[in-house]
């Protein structure tokens, strides 16, 4: 008996939202980005005329679009994984909406609708640091890493004092503002709820930037060191067009090259590149415990003026 | 069933009826089926990379965001080693018998084992296994592996879960690692597609360029390691930071054999390289053979920035 013969390819119009579209107030224009957990649009408020972007809990692997744009989990045992992440969907967007401050992108409100959850944040038409860096053709100056750096270290030395890691610091969850200075977006830590419960674990991790610890799935050795390496290694990827080895990796025996010790790097002040190098020790224990510490090493020079990369 | 990725149950795949689904993972999903010709129960094993792929009727389609040539290669790499994993021929690896194409997607029909897996087993048994027990386990496997090994394949998901336990203490191997690695290298964000705690540190590497039989051989041991230690060694990234991984030839000392012992921390450790390098390597060590010591760890290749490929430059 032959088989069944294949039907020809059948594709849905889209994953995403039809363009259009109205939310109560907001309309959406345009697709911004399709990340593993979430779909970016920019939204207009219909009311207002001002631009937001809204951000809709979508996570790949676990979900489907049904053909009215409703989303639920694309199998059953992928439910109890799909509600678990769309709880901490809720969760990041209140504890971004805890920091109203320039260095972490605003959130204004949070809604379920669609069999899903939404947050309406502010939109920043800056590029990502990963679309800069594939832009640039040379590195940044020590001026503008001062300005960079010291942008990024009060951000998150403010979220530790509340007693939040970000664990997921890297080009592509940095925004740059119209002065150059970074925006964190996407608190990533949501993904390590769901690696958890995973059935079949799935570690999440951005190879290259993350420390060994966010390897892991038991969630064990984490803490402000983890954003330290991975903010470290954004440095590195700034100095040198391109990020350190894999923290994996380096555990197999990939050696780590000293910025410090490299001759081109020569017109950077040496602090600096020592510090870079102390928050890239491969051994949670051996970098700075706290930002504090690191900011210390890294002799910031004070009255900077409040200017970050060149966009 | 209200698993909207799974075929209903009653579809029929040529001479199959789906009966119910088994489990579904990252890159497939098992049904129970009835061949209807034979009047006996297979397991058939669809590929399905769910974050690729999403269902239209019984049609598996291209999501439009996914990669069209990273489904279509994860699925030639599924029918390859399906078709390696037919050729085995052992008593402790599941029998493959036989593999299609319909529905835009792959199918391989497997042997259905019944019993518990070793998993199962060890929780049902309420003491200990004895040495005999273990040896009655791990010797076929041994067996299996090396064959595995010498065709060029791994397992790459060795697990309590994955080893089926036929009656008379028959250990059988399911589930290997089809499209395994594919999937995790067409994520954007890396997905290491693994079992904490039986995975060694070289499948958190994105490429598959440190795996070897060494790479099983640490999977069995953690195996060996949690039903009988109770325990699960700690996750191989920890064990890279701080390994608090107690031997168990400390833990169990006097109660098995003490080069069985050994040999099971001697597939433990931490590095590829100081592992058994083959099952052969391996098996000496369970009769006692001197193991190597560890080596020092290589040194790396410079690498050049890409702002950087010339002699020095001032920014």
């Amino acid at each position: 008996m032959p088989l069944p013969t294949p039907p020809t390819k059948v594709w849905t119009p889209r994953q995403h939202l039809a363009v259009g579209l109205q939310f109560g107030d907001l309309e959406i224009r345009s697709v911004l980005g399709v990340g593993g957990s979430a779909v970016t649009y920019r939204a207009v408020n219909v009311r207002t005329n001002h631009e937001a972007a809204l951000k809709e809990y979508f996570p790949r692997r676990w979900a489907v679009r049904r053909s009215d744009g409703t989303v639920t989990a694309a199998t059953a045992g992928f439910a109890p994984l799909f509600r678990a992440g769309l709880d901490r969907f809720i969760t990041e967007a209140q504890i971004l909406a805890r920091f109203r401050a320039p260095g972490i992108v605003r959130v204004d409100r949070v809604f379920a609708s669609m069999g899903t959850g939404y947050m309406l944040l502010a939109y920043v038409g800056g590029p990502t640091l990963a679309q800069w860096l594939e832009l640039r053709r040379s590195p940044p100056s020590q001026a503008e890493l001062d300005g960079f750096i010291s942008s990024i270290t009060s951000t998150l030395a403010m979220i530790h004092a509340a007693g939040i890691l970000h664990c997921d610091i890297g080009p592509r969850n940095i925004m740059l503002a119209d002065n150059g200075l970074p925006i964190l977006i996407d608190f990533g830590s949501a993904r390590f709820s769901m690696a958890q419960q995973s059935p079949e674990p799935a570690v999440l991790v951005t190879p290259n930037y993350s420390p060994q610890e966010l390897y892991n799935s038991s969630g064990s050795q984490r803490g402000p060191w983890t954003d330290i390496y991975a903010t470290a290694a954004v440095l590195h990827a700034l100095l040198m067009g391109i990020p350190p080895p894999a923290a994996p990796e380096r555990a197999l025996g990939v050696q780590y090259v000293r910025l410090s010790a490299d001759p081109r790097l020569q017109g950077y002040r040496s602090s600096f590149l020592s510090a870079v190098d102390w928050g890239l020790e491969f051994l949670p224990g051996r970098r700075p415990q706290s930002i504090t510490q690191w900011l210390s090493a890294i002799h910031t020079p004070k009255s900077q003026s409040p200017t970050g990369l060149r966009v | 069933m209200t698993d909207s990725n799974a075929l209903a149950v009653g579809t029929r795949l040529g001479e199959y009826v789906i009966e119910s689904m088994l489990g579904s993972g990252g890159f497939g999903i098992t049904y129970r089926a009835l061949d209807t010709r034979l009047d006996t129960s297979v397991a058939i094993k669809e590929y399905f990379p769910a974050n690729l792929a999403y269902r239209v009727g019984s049609t598996v389609a291209v999501r439009p965001d996914g990669i069209v040539g990273g489904y279509d290669w994860g699925m030639e790499k599924f029918l390859h080693e399906a078709s390696a994993l037919a050729r085995l021929q052992h008593p402790n690896i599941v029998g493959v018998r036989r593999l299609f194409k319909a529905n835009l997607t792959a199918y391989m029909v497997l042997d259905y084992i019944e019993g518990p897996n070793l998993k199962d087993w060890r929780r049902n048994h309420h003491n200990k296994p004895d040495q005999g027990e273990l040896d009655q386990i791990l010797i076929p496997l041994l067996n299996a592996l090396e064959l595995v090994h010498r065709k060029g394949l791994l397992h790459r998901d060795i697990a309590p879960k994955n080893v089926m336990i036929a009656s008379t203490l028959m250990p059988i191997l399911i589930d290997f690692g089809a499209a395994r690695q594919l999937v995790a290298q067409h994520s954007q964000t890396f997905a290491a597609l693994l079992t904490p705690g039986y995975a060694p540190f070289e499948q958190y590497v994105a490429t598959s360029r440190n795996q070897g039989p060494w790479t099983d051989i640490y999977a069995l041991s953690a195996s060996i390691y949690e039903i009988v230690t109770g325990n699960l060694p700690p996750e191989a990234p920890e064990r890279a930071v701080d390994d608090k991984c107690i031997p168990i030839s400390e833990l169990e000392r006097g109660r098995y054999r003490a080069e069985f012992l050994s040999a099971i921390d001697y597939g433990l450790r931490p590095l590829p390289k100081d592992r058994p390098q083959s099952v052969a390597d391996w098996r000496k060590a369970f009769v006692g053979a001197p193991k190597p010591v560890r080596q020092p760890v290589p040194a790396a290749v410079p690498a050049t920035g890409r702002w950087w490929s010339g002699r020095e430059k001032k920014n």
